[in-house]
């Protein structure tokens, strides 16, 4: 396929303005649409194109490869790609000046050639790869994500064009015009459709799946009267570096608290988000300035992953100061929620925390409120166990050891009967859940008591990989308990029967151990530095490139246009044959006349005739031997012609 | 699981092909960079490049919808030779006539094949050549033996031809062509006539049936004068029977009875007459005959050795001018399978044809050799005996051989012995062939066939 003249040009423009580098497409543009109108050709053959297109390719997937190391392997693929149209070029700018503007097809495919030196019969089609450029170079201006509408437009109007020079005999111009109206009409349609399904999938999976994972500091909903099996996936999200002595304070890391329940749901009320300003390194975060005036009893390096740049920090209870984390935004809220935001997949920071929660909201009237549907149950749970004529540390100790009977199991099997509440059913007649059942009914036990609590979410550091020298956390570590208010401070009470860990643990899958191998590769190579390339790195690669390019080019023939299309007509095997120039060095041959007579003829003139005799030899069967001359006679051949030539 | 990869493979095969019939070169372009724009944009988020493939797949899809309108009512007369010869182009006439009300233009016509996807159980059973050199991957999933079966039965080069604007009621012709890649038989289904649409994406199909067959024969090649031994030999039975069909002609006189004379001989007239058995007498029959014997057995399918040794036989019989003298034929079959029928192929066993002095003509017999096919190696012996048996009346032999073995040897020694003139080709690859050759034997290496033959006097 041809491309109209300007296309190209105006394609690596566009491609210019949407990644922000016009002057690199302007320049580009210019060159190519210059060496188009350039009337010199340069004689290149099957092997020098093949070695234009592999260089091209082996520095488009170098760049590839650097830009993944940088930047991860999707983005560092997505920005290769917008680099395309730059990497390629040298391959069309080969296309432009070579004598029939085309180029072989096996020079774009190593596979291709590898199989004709086997199967000579193979054709090899010389094609004009012009279009796809064009094309490639608008797909890559799409990859530079520019949202506006222009980027449709460009390719409607690319199409077209490209379209309009391809038509075929006959076609009806209206027809084609009404047919690319309405492409676009729809296409413009279809893509708006697609964004938009396409978000309401992401949410919908996000919601279902990386709940736990992007916890919402606002609200939680709970799976409380759920039917069935209770999800559970092994992806390791947080990393803690904990020594023994610290892991009692690290066992439940907090990320969000709530204080109002309302049926099956907990939301903060009351408690939004604040910009937290850091010191002045920019990655220490002071949570508590009063806590600041005693030493900081515990110092736990962590890494969490950040999903979309964002993240709800898991932290030990007490937590005072963030250290070492450059983050670009901390929020916090006054329930001890903690979200950063910074565009890595891996995020690492020491929490500091001192001997209690100090911190926190104090105790106000949400946190004794029990809902009217519970209140009932709750009510007569209370008298059972007597508790309101206890201290409030006895009253607490009294629900654990009530909740302590009761079975943990991430499997329900019947619905919440008729009239009942899903914390009903639990506390009269299952008396079996999971850490949702026993964290809400004992923060709502705790507040019918008269004990104010609020409903805490988070992760259970319980499982510690020696391969990774730290407590690993999964998705399925999330847990929930009760934070309450006991003689003026905040205590975290988790009634879970302790045998969860192990229950959940046991349903791990078998090449568990394999994948926390590739995870924690994965992670050691998101801690890597950035390679940087100094000027002068870029110096000896300019260089190479130059040089390079010199070896490829070097001694091939310029030709003019006209003279280049007929050389390109009269292509035949043998015809670099160095026996022409002996030819027309010596007395002239008959219009009829063979080699071998004219040779007999003009024998006595000569003075080596057994040579040339021999060069008339292998002239022959370079030109009509179908297996073509070995290295050697082709040197042979060469060494021939010119030791003749020199001495005529 | 064999069964759900057959089927994936014709479902990709079908898929294959209606992308090549449907799409021209700039369908495929927006195919390519629709796939391309739709895995950058797998995220609409990441990059915008989704809208350039919900453009190009909707363009597409009108475009096919546009196609589905094409139709052409022509009356079509292809023109075939009988024969072709594999590897090189057959070029014939196709005449087109439009007896619709509209005037045809932009269309091309181009040679539809029979469907040529194997069945399973075909597919399950053939070994491709070389096939045992595949990685385990490659022969398990048996994609390139699909592959080589179906080559085997499309021509290449079928190139499509472009028709000129076509009034209602006109008639134009125009010359197709393709090259067989290979010996036997190939057959036609129809021609399809193409449009593209008015954007030149996807081409608008009008399938006309019209099938027809023709016969591909084996490649040939040049072979150098060989001088072939002059000397007749007594043929009992005369041209006739030296083809084991029918008495001799040649009528010399009446003699008596003499014990041993077939009783097909007893004049029965004379008989009556005289009261004693009287036979009648022929003129004894002298002249040349060759032997053409085709060793086919090989466990290696129908690979290049086997191929070039068929080549090579056709090249003989080709190049034996059969006026003055008889050439037999002599292999071992399955004898003419197709792959198309396996059930209608002959049982195996020795074949012998002859042709010459009336008999069959060479290109029957380059028919019989366009459809040979391997046999096993143990039914050598066989076909060694029935060139042994004829070796009296055989002037020279030639022997074209696949391997060279202690059988093989035997034979060539007994042929020796008679005094018969005996020439013997073994093509097989380097590493198959006897070490520091074998006297009296022209090795020819499957490939290169042509660069051995040059040597041979």
């Amino acid at each position: 396929m041809n491309t109209p003249p300007f296309l190209m040009g105006a394609a690596l423009v566009f491609w210019g303005w949407q990644s922000g580098n016009l002057a690199v497409g302007a320049l580009l543009g210019l060159t190519l649409e210059g060496l188009r109108a350039l009337r010199l050709r340069v004689d290149l053959g099957v092997q020098e194109h093949s070695t234009i297109a592999d260089l091209s390719t082996v520095g488009f997937v170098l760049l590839a490869v650097l830009l993944a190391a940088n930047r991860g392997i999707g983005a560092g693929i997505l920005q290769a790609f917008v680099w395309q149209p730059v990497a390629l070029s040298p391959i069309i700018a080969a296309q432009l000046v070579s004598a029939d503007r085309r180029l072989p097809l096996s020079a774009l495919f190593r596979y291709m050639r590898k199989l004709r030196l086997r199967r000579p019969d193979i054709k090899d089609p010389r094609v004009d790869v012009s279009a796809v450029y064009v094309s490639l170079a608008l797909l890559a201006a799409g990859v530079a994500n520019q949202r506006g509408p222009e980027y449709y437009v460009a390719v409607v109007a690319g199409t077209g064009l490209l379209l309009y020079a391809a038509r075929p005999r006959g076609a009806s111009m209206a027809a084609a015009a009404l047919l690319l109206g309405s492409a676009a009409l729809i296409g413009h349609v279809a893509h708006v459709g697609l964004a938009q399904a396409q978000t309401a999938l992401f949410d919908w999976v996000l919601d279902l799946n990386m709940r736990v994972v992007d916890a919402d500091p606002y609200r939680t909903r709970t799976e409380l009267g759920s039917l069935g099996r209770l999800k559970k996936y092994d992806a390791i999200v947080l990393r803690v570096y904990a020594d023994e002595q610290a892991a009692g304070r690290v066992r439940l890391l907090h990320r969000g608290s709530y204080n109002t329940y309302l049926s099956g749901t907990w939301v903060a009320r009351g408690a939004g988000m604040e910009n937290l300003e850091s010191e002045a390194d920019n990655e220490t975060w002071v949570l508590d300035a009063t806590g600041e005036k005693s030493a900081p009893s515990l110092h736990v390096r962590m890494a969490t992953r950040m999903e979309g740049g964002r993240a709800l920090l898991a932290l030990p209870a007490g937590t005072t100061r963030i250290a070492s984390l450059p983050a670009t935004q901390l929020r916090r809220n006054s329930l001890g929620s903690v979200s950063a935001q910074l565009p890595v997949d891996w995020a690492s920071y020491e929490a500091q925390a001192g001997p209690g929660i100090a911190l926190y909201a104090p105790p106000a009237a949400e946190d004794l409120a029990v809902p009217i549907e519970e209140r009932a149950v709750l009510e007569r749970v209370v008298a059972e166990l007597g508790l309101r004529g206890l201290a409030p540390a006895a009253r607490l100790r009294r629900i654990g050891q009530y909740l302590g009977g009761f079975a943990y199991a991430t499997y329900r099997e019947n619905p919440v009967p008729a009239g009942e509440t899903a914390l009903g059913d639990f506390l009269t007649r299952t008396r079996a859940g999971h850490c949702e059942y026993f964290a809400t009914a004992a923060t709502l036990l705790a507040r019918a008591a008269g004990v104010p609590a609020r409903y805490a979410t988070g992760f259970a550091a319980i499982e510690y990989s020696a391969l990774e020298g730290a407590y690993v956390v999964r998705t399925r570590h999330a847990h929930a308990w009760t934070r309450a208010w006991v003689d003026g401070r905040w205590l975290d009470l988790d009634t879970t029967p302790a045998s969860w860990g192990e229950e959940e643990a046991r349903d791990a899958p078998f090449w568990q151990s394999l994948a926390d191998l590739a995870r924690f590769a994965g992670f050691r190579w998101s801690q890597r530095g950035e390679f940087k390339a100094s000027d002068g790195w870029y110096a000896v690669l300019a260089l190479l490139a130059a040089y390079l390019g010199w070896s490829v080019l070097r001694g091939r023939r310029v030709l003019r246009e006209q003279k280049a299309a007929a050389a390109q007509r009269r292509r035949y095997p043998g015809e670099d044959s160095e026996f022409y120039a002996v030819e027309k060095s010596l007395p002239e041959r008959g219009a009829s006349e063979t080699h071998a007579a004219w040779l007999n003829r003009i024998e006595f003139s000569l003075q080596n005739t057994t040579q040339i005799h021999e060069a008339l030899r292998l002239h022959q069967r370079y030109r009509f031997d179908p297996a073509g001359l070995s290295r050697n006679d082709r040197n042979r051949l060469r060494e021939l012609c010119r030791g003749f030539s020199a001495s005529t | 699981m064999r069964k759900f990869i057959y089927r994936a493979l014709r479902i990709t095969g079908a898929l294959d092909h209606w992308l090549r019939e449907r799409l021209t070169p700039a369908g495929w372009l927006a195919l390519g960079m629709a796939g391309a724009a739709a895995a950058a944009g797998l995220d609409t988020t990441q990059t915008v490049t989704y809208r350039a493939f919900t453009f190009l797949a909707v363009l597409l899809a009108l475009c096919y919808a546009v196609s589905l309108f094409f139709r052409a009512r022509l009356d079509l007369r292809r023109d075939l030779p009988r024969y072709a010869t594999a590897g090189e182009p057959c070029v014939y006439r196709v005449t087109v006539a439009n007896h619709g009300a509209r005037t045809l233009e932009g269309a091309s016509l181009l040679e539809r094949f029979r469907d040529p996807r194997p069945g399973f159980e075909e597919w399950r059973r053939t070994r491709e050549p070389g096939e045992e050199h595949r990685n385990w991957w490659d022969r398990t999933v048996g994609y390139f033996r699909w592959r080589w079966l179906i080559e085997r039965r499309v021509p290449r080069d079928a190139g499509a031809g472009e028709l000129g604007p076509l009034a209602p009621g006109e008639r134009q012709e125009l010359r197709l062509s393709f090259t067989p890649r290979r010996r036997g038989r190939i057959e036609l289904a129809g021609l399809t006539v193409r449009r593209p649409d008015p954007l030149g994406l996807v081409r608008g199909l009008a399938q006309l049936p019209l099938a027809a067959r023709l016969i591909a024969l084996p490649r040939r090649y040049r072979l150098p004068e060989v001088a072939l031994p002059g000397r007749r030999k007594y043929q009992p039975g005369g041209v006739s029977l030296a083809a084991s069909v029918g008495d001799s002609e040649e009528f010399l006189a009446l003699r008596d009875y003499r014990p041993g004379d077939p009783l097909q001989r007893v004049h029965w007239k004379s008989y009556a007459r005289t009261g004693k058995p009287v036979v009648k007498e022929y003129q004894d029959e002298f002249f040349e005959r060759h032997a053409l014997v085709l060793d086919t057995g090989t466990q290696r399918g129908e690979d290049g050795a086997f191929e070039d040794a068929v080549a090579l036989a056709a090249s003989f019989v080709y190049t034996i001018d059969t006026h003055e003298c008889l050439l037999d034929l002599l292999f071992v079959g399955p004898g003419a399978s197709d792959g198309h029928s396996e059930r209608d192929a002959p049982q195996p066993g020795v074949r012998a044809y002859t042709a010459g002095r009336g008999q069959m003509q060479s290109e029957h017999m380059l028919e019989v050799l366009a459809a040979i096919s391997p046999s096993e190696p143990a039914a050598f012996s066989e076909l060694a005996r029935a060139v042994v048996a004829r070796r009296e009346s055989l002037s020279s032999v030639i022997l074209i051989l696949l391997a060279w073995d202690g059988q093989r040897h035997e034979l060539l020694s007994a042929l020796q012995a008679t005094g018969a003139d005996v020439r013997t080709l073994l093509v097989c690859p380097e590493s198959d062939a006897p070490r520091g050759g074998a006297p009296g034997i022209a090795h020819l290496i499957p490939g290169n066939i042509e660069r051995g033959l040059a040597g041979l006097r």
